[in-house]
């Protein structure tokens, strides 16, 4: 099946395996400043022959300044995590990367909330067109009946107060349809095996009545 | 609206089932008197009226494909999603011509068995004899499933215990009272399938009105409104004609016209195909009601029962939604399960233990035989549907292998010379070919094709090598 | 299969208007109910005349 390129909702699981991506995570660039800074906390064996090097074990001083910061980070990090609204993930049940339906169907669930939710289809990428599909505590639904065309979904929670977080990613999907010619073709000779079929039955029944 | 909790408490689910089970077991056992010998245990004693023929045929042919799979195809397809599964009607209806040959060609036969053995032979016997165990076998399994989900998801019983017990109860009033208590049970389940049907549906008319439904469906599901909606229309002909070779084929509506009177099968038929027709529109109708209703559908496949269920509740109803559901879809399976039962244990008795292995069916002492049959095709059945295999692809993939049988038996019915083994070889083809289109190509081409190769060869049996038909009696 | 370019012109198609959708709700669900009157009807003529079964 063809899939369609532009506007696809990311793939976390791109940015998984992107190496790149991953530095660029915040936690992953505080946690790799921890290690640095933890490595340098571990003390290294004293060499009880100081004349062939010795590694310096820090001073007091400076050994409390680095457990002080190193708890701010850590306290930060904590902080933060439950602070941050969760993502909301949109995606088709089941998951799936094709992004075409040929019946005009699309199956929709979303990951990482607790509801309520708020689902929007729109035929535009900016969702200039938006309308609201579903809006309750359900993490799926079914839509059917669309024509061709492309589709952008995208959800939100609803939360407590009544304050809404931000939309998911967008997830644009392709309707498209059987061609005609295939259509028609299996039109054509279903007709005719049928009506065939049809006439047999009744020529046979007028003839031996 | 959430749909993952049972609608009733499980101890309703079951004395609900239990209770129906009682009634059809007790009435089976009392109609069973009735059968003193194997002709009235098989076939009724082949005087059948009307009023019940019509109705066993009707009851039989509504699964819970009738009642669960025509919402969904509305809710898919539109309009004409319930208007090409209402064409199913078309086989009951056309097998009333046949019927009418059948009985003129064959006053003592039994089963469809003995039609393809007189008229094709062993080899023909034979490849009949795979096909249709394979479809009824696989027909019978996926009722025992759906028997037993439908308890699982609307009376919160264990899904294994659901789907014996449904089997349970069909097993012993047929063991019992044989197509006696199959068509009686059936002209019961019929009457409670057709009233359950318009009371939900006129009852979602009290709180939305058809204008609503087509303004909402402009606006949100246009495509359901289309006149040329191709995804309903490319399946349409492939589905009929797997109907024909369903109907046509298969023994148990071959039992229903030998059991019959025999001026009254060909009404009957042409009858249950009438009262059939508008099953599928009245049920579909109900998922186009979704929508309007603000019922959030997240499982395509209960959209049927679940816009039901609302309906009911918005009625004041309350639990009494769930168990009107339950009630409606039990009946549509039993009456399917019953039938099925009946008519391939038949087979076994009739064209396996006389036929194969050249018994002879004692007329006193037909019971345990029976019996036997009954219980051997209900276990194959129940563990197959214990293991929840997706038999869903066997079942639909069956139809490019009965589709295969239709010119087959028009020919072998209506016409005056053929050259069998040329027929028996388009039987294979079309299997072949059917089989590999709906693999291969896609599954709307498997019955299409498998009949259109079958055709080709049994016209060329017409012409290339004929020979002179004889008549059907031994 | 083609490619993503629509090969169906929504203008062109045309629709099941609302009143085909109310004449064939409505029938198919006098026509259900009067399947169930016929079967019961028949039942009785039948039972009346002793040719249940």
């Amino acid at each position: 099946m063809e899939t369609c390129v532009g506007g696809v909702a990311m793939d976390l699981t791109k940015a998984r395996d992107s190496r790149v991506a991953r530095k660029n995570l915040p936690f992953v660039r505080i946690a790799s400043r921890l290690r640095a800074s933890f490595s340098q906390l571990v003390r290294h064996p004293w060499r009880a022959n100081p004349t062939q090097g010795t590694i310096p074990f820090p001073s007091p001083n400076l050994r409390i300044c680095r457990s002080v910061i190193a708890g701010l980070v850590v306290g930060g990090l904590v902080v933060v995590s439950q602070a941050a609204p969760s993502r909301l993930h949109l995606e088709l049940d089941p998951p799936s990367t094709n992004r075409v339906s040929d019946d005009g169907t699309v199956d929709l669930q979303w990951l990482g909330g607790t509801g309520p939710f708020e689902l929007q289809q729109a035929t535009s990428e900016d969702f200039g067109d938006a309308k609201t599909r579903y809006r309750g505590s359900d993490t799926e639904t079914v839509i059917t009946g669309l024509r061709e065309g492309s589709y952008h979904f995208r959800v939100r929670e609803i939360t407590a107060d009544g304050k809404p977080t931000n939309w998911s990613e967008p997830l644009m999907m392709e309707v498209h349809y059987l061609s005609r010619g295939q259509l028609f073709l299996l039109l054509g000779t279903g007709a005719f095996v049928t009506t065939l079929t049809l006439g047999a039955i009744v020529h046979g029944f007028l003839r031996h009545r | 609206m959430m749909t993952d909790e049972p609608a009733l408490p499980v101890s309703t689910a079951w004395s609900l089932v239990l209770g129906l089970g009682v009634l059809w077991v007790v009435l089976g056992i009392w109609w069973g008197k009735k059968a003193q010998t194997s002709e009235g245990f098989m076939l009724a004693g082949r005087n059948v009226g009307i009023s019940l023929g019509s109705a066993t045929a009707m009851a039989t042919w509504v699964t819970s494909n009738t009642t669960m799979v025509a919402p969904l195809l509305a809710f898919e397809k539109g309009i004409w999603g319930m208007l090409a599964y209402a064409s199913a009607s078309f086989g009951l209806m056309l097998f009333a011509p046949l019927a009418y040959r059948i009985r003129r060609l064959l006053p003592d036969g039994v089963t469809a068995g003995d039609f393809f053995r007189r008229r094709y032979g062993h080899a023909g016997w034979a490849v009949f004899l795979v096909i249709t165990l394979v479809y009824s076998i696989t027909w019978l399994v996926t009722m025992a499933i759906a028997g037993g989900k439908l308890l699982e998801a609307l009376g919160g019983i264990d899904y294994v215990q659901g789907m014996t017990l449904i089997l349970g109860v069909c097993v012993l009033y047929t063991l019992f009272g044989g197509l006696y208590a199959v068509i009686g049970t059936d002209f019961i389940q019929s009457l409670i399938i057709l009233v359950g049907i318009v009371f939900i549906g006129f009852e979602a008319l009290q709180h939305v009105n058809v204008q609503e439904v087509h303004s909402y469906l402009v606006a949100e599901q246009p495509a359901l409104l289309d006149v040329m909606m191709p995804a309903a229309l490319l399946a349409i002909f492939n589905n009929m004609l797997f109907g024909f070779g369903e109907v046509m084929h298969n023994n148990v509506w071959w039992s229903r016209a030998f059991a019959m009177r025999e001026k009254v099968a060909p009404r009957a038929f042409f009858l249950s195909g009438v009262l059939w027709f508008p099953i599928p529109i009245a049920a579909g109708f109900l998922a186009l009601c979704a929508g309007p209703l603000g019922v959030n559908v997240t499982d395509p496949g209960k959209v049927g029962p679940q816009v039901a269920e609302h309906v009911l509740g918005l009625a004041g109803l309350g639990s009494m939604a769930g168990v009107i559901i339950l009630v409606v879809l039990f009946c549509s399976m039993a009456s399917s399960i019953d039938s099925l039962l009946a008519a391939t244990s038949d087979l076994l008795v009739r064209d396996i233990y006389e036929g194969v292995f050249g018994q002879h069916l004692n007329p006193e002492k037909f019971r345990p035989i029976s019996a036997t049959a009954i219980v051997v095709v209900s276990l194959i059945a129940w563990a197959l549907a214990l293991s929840e295999w997706s038999i869903d692809q066997v079942l639909f993939s069956a139809g490019a292998l009965v589709a295969s049988l239709i010119w087959p038996v028009i020919a072998g019915l209506f016409w005056r010379a053929l050259n069998v083994p040329l027929v028996i070889v388009g039987i294979i083809a079309g299997c072949v070919t059917g089989l590999w289109a709906y693999f291969q190509i896609q599954p709307y081409t498997g019955a299409l094709v498998g009949a259109a190769v079958s055709m080709v060869f049994t016209f060329a049996a017409r012409w290339v090598g004929a020979r002179p038909l004889g008549t059907l009696t031994d | 299969m083609g490619g993503c370019a629509s090969s169906w012109n929504p203008h062109r198609l045309t629709m099941f208007s609302a009143s085909f959708l109310q004449i064939l709700v409505l029938l198919g669900l006098i026509w259900t109910a009067l399947g169930a009157v016929t079967l019961v009807g028949l039942l009785i003529r039948d039972w009346i005349k002793g040719e249940l079964w």
